[in-house]
């Protein structure tokens, strides 16, 4: 197999409570920082209008500024571009949330607001929405941060004509601990779609 | 009135999660659906919801709702009229 048959057009990492998009830092804030107002922090510092954001919780959040700075690099991407996304606690952080509401008498009754996010791949169909995509899309649940099966995964679907490119990644958002790495995947240009590289690009 | 509208926008970031959000980000005459505030079919329920336990009103008529929940203002309007 060619290795080098494909590209990582550009990558965003958000780490704890630091920011990069292609190596360079983005945003930096306190380490002691809520997750929450880091998140916040953020999007206002995309300088977009999108109040559909503030609705959203924390795994959907970190997903929606990394794939919004991953764009203003290498986008705008085309309505084929799937998304392929892995993590490990799915979406505990809105689960744990939505039950705690219901155990303490927060919401006795399911509170939509809560539990339309007790999915993963709802962080998926937001990232669908805002920027026009109809295409493949899945969520795996693994250990860790898995290239050995993504890279694999991801070669197939453009190989077969599937898509003409791919954000694809590990999306790890609990309550405390933010470890987003999204990279845009495409059949040309940028750095090479491997294994090793993907794992060096992960450690920062 | 002015009581109520802040009321209201306390209890719409609460009950629709929009936890970043504080009473002062929100305007009176601010669209609460579309452009504006950008809630959605599942938060008029919620503010269905909000009108009856918060208020006593219940809206029977769904036409209505568009009108009642337009913004802040026309909700307490609407609740002020309406309220049991």
């Amino acid at each position: 197999m060619d290795k080098h048959r494909h590209s990582i057009q550009s990558y965003c990492l958000i780490r704890d409570r630091t920011i990069t998009v292609n190596g360079q830092r983005y945003l930096d804030v306190e380490p002691t920082a809520a997750l929450l107002d880091f998140l916040k922090t953020a999007y206002r510092q995309l300088d977009i209008d999108y109040p559909k954001f503030h609705k959203m919780d924390g795994l959907s959040k970190a997903i929606f500024i990394a794939v919004e700075l991953i764009a203003r690099e290498s986008g705008p991407y085309n309505d084929d571009t799937a998304l392929v996304f892995s993590n490990y606690s799915s979406s505990y952080l809105a689960d744990s949330r939505h039950a705690m509401d219901i155990f303490n008498g927060t919401h006795p009754m399911a509170s939509p607001a809560t539990f339309v996010y007790t999915l993963p791949n709802i962080a998926m169909g937001e990232i669908s929405i805002r920027h026009q995509l109809h295409s493949e899309n899945v969520f795996f649940i693994f250990d860790s941060y898995l290239p050995e099966f993504l890279v694999p995964y991801g070669t197939a679907m453009l190989d077969d004509g599937k898509t003409s490119g791919i954000l694809s990644g590990w999306t790890e958002v609990t309550d405390t601990r933010c470890d987003v790495f999204l990279y845009h995947i495409g059949k040309t240009g940028g750095m090479p779609h491997t294994i090793e590289h993907l794992k060096r690009l992960y450690q920062g | 009135m002015s009581e109520l509208t802040q009321e209201l926008k306390a209890k719409i970031i609460t009950q629709l999660n929009l936890e970043d959000l504080t009473v002062d980000d929100l305007d009176d005459n601010t669209p609460l659906f579309g452009d504006g505030l950008g809630l959605d079919s599942i938060d008029a329920l919620e503010l269905i919801v909000m009108l009856d336990k918060g208020y006593g009103i219940k809206l029977a008529d769904p036409k209505e709702g568009r009108k009642v929940f337009e913004t802040i203002q026309t909700m307490a309007d609407y609740i002020e009229a309406n309220r049991k």
